[in-house]
């Protein structure tokens, strides 16, 4: 029964409060924007650490804690009226406000309330001190706090929707994205659906995991999601499609996270990534840090490469064992490949401790070395 | 009773804000209790989205180095970034050189690169200019560093184009420092996320600015943010430069500052390694300095109060920001305000242009990219937005470097048969007697008859016009050039003159195939630095008897500077200006001008001798001829970054129905609600008319 009653109350409430506000947010906004006053760092400082400021912080704060997103606007619409605040600590506080509202509950009057400001220029602005000039940069843009606050409400509204679809065994949320991203010019991002892939049970994710690789094949960007039920699932076959197929940002940061996957699965997926331009350097230096046996050959194989021979040089340098050291100077002695053998002197160069210095003191004495070789490793060594 | 609940509530729960009270500022905006624990050991996290508690949301995903020495979307860690470098010395021994420079307080070694040629000397035998950029002085700042490694990787790349970039390589010293403050670069990558102090000044960890210099030992401080050590020491290396040092204005002796200067100019190992990278051009060739720092998205630029010097780098400002379209803004400092900085050391010691970049993002910081306005977040460029940046920059460098190599020259013309490059006419060569002058070797000198076809090859000391994707002749970006000179005959005894340049005229591009003693079918040295045009000497300019013309030259460069008017004086640099540069009329300055120095001569009798040459060309007159037409403006390419958000054009789903709510009883909400109703239908009404 108590239900009935109040939820009609909150929207009434809520309806209440963002007529309140509306008025409150056109003053805000008309007031500031036509002020465009610049500000020393210190006097803003001094203002938002004053005592009154605090108490306003204290309200906002209050409200947060209490998780109240109308509570919060009533504190905005106190601040409205409130006297003598200077233009320093209205805007200040207004965007700290605005910033709150992303940490509290969704509300159709909070959600119009923020929605005023997306477009409203509402600034301090700051000077910014460098070399002997001054610039003046936006600090507390209430336009951006807005943006991040309803930013946030949509991430999780994506969140909750795909929970929803993934609780009830759908996909239906991916193709809703996809409509969304591509009216936005592909500027959505697609952290809450990440956020809900994250905390899905593997369960669920075995159910898109096909839709996942099928969008990703078809070149749509889902690899961000798709990495996540790669790695949740310890699926094999799609991180080698996320490998072969996602963009270079989203192929990176699954390379980056790829330690989930058992150490033989690494050497074959980061071998894998080794045959694309744009991942190969950063695959050899995950190589290198593997420091298994077979990671080591194929960074050995890769220094003839001459796009990415640098790179593992540079894997192989950064934990120059004896034993890589001596595997590098078999190179250098023997009949490999010219670039080969420069590459496998920068890695000792790189490596730069005892056991590298010696090998390269070495091969500057060994006539199976080439004599253009031997003069390089002379001339760069300490 | 709800009132009272929620100060309980207060009670027991952090207070968003109150934190940035636990560090106080004083007057100059430095924190005034560095030791108090409360401000000392107050840690922050910067997130994308999380900005309660002790988090600082930016917005967009934080960046984090990653281990790459190819270029990914976003920053590269600096070990990776030194070993590109290393990687590229080893590989490409005749384009880039490096050295250890010197060491930083913690001993680990700066490296400056030197990109030339092996030896020191231009195509014409003389000593070769330089030009210095310095990167990563600034821990924080990300930006810096990338975009320095991009200006090396493209130079390196490219280093065979047959055009701009191998010009610069053979022609001018190219001194890069990718990292100077190695040590507070390697903290803020171990800390990517991380700072210390205040959300209103963050300091330390990924906001570190200075160096790692302890006030009163010799050791340095640590870069652990878990210890006391640090206690936001460290010098600003660009305050500690002798120009303006200790100007209180905009620097502090209190070593918590922000812009401490330091015990002495130039105290810093890291300040003293910037001094010996700029003997590697060497320093006393320099021509052009450029410090690279975040944010703002502007050149500062110190003027020095000498007059040619700073009106030098005014013009060099405007043709580099409108590479970029001007998206960079300009910000000129008048003399005598340094404040020890790099920029106004190399402007003021050197007497060369030398400006502060600021890269973007502009003043409206991170809010640019759809990120919160917290001011620092400007220091934080979004990954997704870095390419772009280095896109943008690497050509604005390049076409400073290029301009500061000086103005170009003719370097020869020859005059043929149009129909057998062997019949040759007319041949000057201009040759280096030594480092300040040119005699002009005519070895052929024949009587063009009116009536006849010709071709004229005219060669340039530099490349004179770019190159569009689809092979066209296009202006660099910003620039504007004229597509063609305005090449003419003139006979000065008879008032006449003959405008050769038009529709037949055309930029080579393809090296020459002719033997030496042929006029080329190619370009010089570089694409585009010859120009070839066909003509027919036109009987009505009035010559009967041998005829001393004049071949009257008038253009300008790819970045729109004139060309030297008379080679017979070496273009140098020297004291804030150009010596041995001459317009048209002979007067020396740092304008330029139309050349007239080649005079072939006609004759309706073809075995006529030449006579002396006289008069002076129509450029050099009172009533010089019309501006050059120009090209259309061409821009970069456009920007294609997209830095993702939550916000898109298309409304979200719809939420779930909100939780119920607790507290109340029924009769209040009841009495509540049926007065809100009243109210809520009045206020829907002023709602709808929205606020305009």
């Amino acid at each position: 029964m108590l239900r009935l009653f109040i939820n009609p109350f909150s929207h009434y409430e809520a309806v209440l409060a963002s007529t309140l506000l509306l008025a409150l947010s056109c003053g805000f906004a008309s007031t500031a924007a036509s002020a465009r006053t610049v500000y020393a760092q210190e006097q803003i400082l001094a203002t938002i650490q004053s005592s009154r400021v605090s108490r306003w912080e204290s309200q906002f704060a209050g409200a947060v804690a209490a998780n109240d997103t109308e509570a919060l606007l009533r504190s905005v619409a106190r601040l409205q009226t409130a006297p003598g605040l200077d233009p320093i600590a209205s805007a200040y506080l207004l965007h700290q406000a605005l910033m709150h509202f992303a940490q509290l509950p969704e509300s159709p009057a909070g959600r119009a309330f923020l929605e005023k400001f997306l477009d409203r220029e509402q600034r301090i602005l700051v000077w910014h001190e460098e070399a002997g000039h001054r610039a003046a940069i936006v600090a507390y843009d209430a336009s951006a706090a807005a943006r991040f606050a309803l930013g946030n409400w949509n991430r999780l509204a994506w969140a909750r929707l795909a929970s929803q679809d993934l609780a009830a065994g759908r996909d239906g949320f991916l193709a809703q994205w996809l409509d969304a991203n591509r009216a936005a010019g592909g500027r959505l991002s697609p952290s809450g659906l990440a956020d809900a892939l994250q905390a899905a049970d593997p369960a669920h994710l075995v159910i898109i995991r096909p839709r996942l690789a099928s969008l990703l094949a078809e070149g749509e960007p889902v690899a961000p999601l798709a990495s996540i039920a790669a790695r949740n699932l310890q699926d094999l076959d799609l991180a080698r499609s996320i490998i072969r197929d996602a963009g270079t940002a989203d192929a990176l940061a699954f390379l980056a996270d790829i330690g989930r996957f058992d150490q033989a699965d690494q050497i074959d997926l980061l071998a894998g990534a080794t045959q694309r331009a744009d991942l190969g350097s950063a695959a050899l230096y995950r190589l290198g840090r593997i420091g298994a046996a077979r990671a080591d050959r194929l960074l050995l194989e890769n220094l003839a490469s001459p796009l990415h021979g640098g790179s593992a040089a540079a894997a192989l340098s950064r934990d120059a064992s004896a034993q890589r050291v001596a595997m590098l100077g078999d190179i250098v002695r023997g009949d490999a490949e010219p670039l080969a053998q420069r590459r496998a002197v920068l890695a000792m160069h790189l490596a730069g401790n005892d056991a590298a210095l010696t090998e390269l003191r070495s091969l500057a004495q060994d006539v199976r070395v080439s004599r253009s070789l031997r003069e390089l490793i002379a001339r760069k060594l300490p | 009773m709800r009132k009272f609940a929620l100060l309980a509530v207060l009670t027991i729960v952090w207070i968003p804000g109150q934190i940035d009270a636990q560090c106080i500022f004083d007057n100059a905006g430095t924190i005034s209790n560095p030791d108090d624990a409360s401000c000392r050991d107050n840690f922050l996290v910067y997130t994308q989205s999380v900005d309660t508690g002790n988090n600082i949301a930016l917005g967009y995903a934080v960046p984090l180095p990653v281990d790459s020495q190819t270029p990914v979307p976003g920053f590269r860690s600096y070990q990776s970034l030194f070993e590109r470098h290393q990687s590229l010395l080893a590989d490409f021994p005749a384009a880039i050189d490096g050295q250890i420079v010197g060491q930083t307080m913690n001993n680990r070694d700066i490296w400056a690169y030197l990109l030339s040629d092996p030896d020191t000397v231009t195509f014409d035998g003389l000593s070769e200019p330089a030009v210095m950029v310095n990167g990563g002085i600034h821990a924080r700042e990300w930006q810096s560093p990338e975009a320095v490694s991009d200006l090396l990787e493209h130079m390196v790349a490219n280093r065979e184009d047959g055009g701009l970039i191998q010009y610069l390589l053979e022609n001018i010293n190219t001194v890069l420092i990718p990292v100077l403050n190695v040590d507070g670069f390697l903290q803020t990558q171990q800390f990517p996320n991380q700072v210390m102090a205040s959300r209103q000044q963050p300091r330390d960890g990924r906001m570190r600015r200075k160096n790692m210099r302890h006030p009163t030992r010799p050791q340095p401080v640590d870069a652990s943010l878990q210890t006391t050590d640090d206690n936001f020491f460290g010098v600003d290396l660009n305050r500690n430069h002798p120009e303006g040092f200790m100007n209180p204005a905009r620097s502090s002796p209190n070593p918590v500052s922000l812009v401490h200067h330091g015990s002495a100019p130039q105290s810093e190992p890291e300040s003293q390694a910037l001094v010996a990278a700029a003997g590697l051009g060497p320093s006393t060739r320099l021509r052009f300095y450029v410090d690279t720092h975040s944010f703002t998205q502007i050149l500062f630029a110190p003027m020095t109060g000498n007059p040619r010097r700073d009106a030098i780098t005014t013009t060099l400002g405007a043709r580099v920001r409108a590479v970029t379209a001007n998206k960079y803004a300009w910000g000129p400092s008048n003399p005598g305000t340094e404040i020890g900085s790099t920029d106004g050391y190399f402007a003021v010691t050197f007497d060369i242009p030398a400006w502060t970049l600021e890269t973007e993002p502009g003043t409206a910081a991170g809010t640019q990219y759809g990120g919160t306005s917290h001011g620092h977040a400007g220091f934080i460029l979004p990954a997704t937005e870095v390419s772009c940046m280095k896109e943008e920059l690497t050509p604005s460098y390049l076409l400073g470097f290029y301009r500061m190599a000086g103005p170009a020259y003719v370097t020869e013309a020859i005059l043929s048969n149009d129909s057998d490059p062997s019949d040759v006419y007319y041949r000057a060569t201009w040759l280096p007697l030594d480092d300040t002058s040119r005699t002009q070797l005519v070895s052929v000198n024949r009587a063009l008859v009116p009536g006849d076809n010709y071709r004229l090859w005219v060669a340039f000391s530099k490349p004179m016009r770019w190159r569009n994707l689809n092979g066209e002749v296009a202006s660099f970006p910003g620039q504007q050039v004229a597509a063609i000179p305005r090449i003419a005959l003139e006979a000065p005894d008879l008032g006449t003159e003959q405008v050769l340049s038009g529709a037949a005229s055309a930029w080579l591009t393809s090296a020459n195939t002719r033997p030496a003693s042929e006029a080329p079918d190619g370009y010089a040295r570089y694409r585009d630095d010859a120009l070839a045009l066909t003509f027919t000497l036109d009987p009505g300019l009035g010559i009967t008897s041998a005829t001393s013309l004049i071949l009257s030259i008038d253009t300008e460069d790819l970045s729109r500077q004139k060309i030297d008017a008379n080679p017979a004086t070496v273009v140098d640099w020297q004291d804030g200006g150009w010596t041995g540069l001459e317009n048209a009329q002979g007067s020396a300055g740092d304008i330029g001008g139309a050349d007239c120095t080649l005079t072939p001569f006609a004759s309706a009798n073809p075995g006529d001798l030449p006579p002396a040459p006289s008069g002076s060309c129509s450029a050099a007159g009172p009533s010089p001829p019309a501006g050059l037409t120009r090209m259309a403006a061409t821009q970069l390419p456009p920007r294609t970054c997209v830095t993702p958000n939550n916000l898109p054009t298309t409304p979200p789903p719809p939420a779930p129905p909100p939780a119920p709510r607790s507290g109340g009883g029924a009769a209040s909400w009841l009495l509540f609600m049926t007065l809100l109703l009243g109210l809520g239908a009045r206020r829907r009404i002023v709602m709808r008319s929205g606020c305009r």
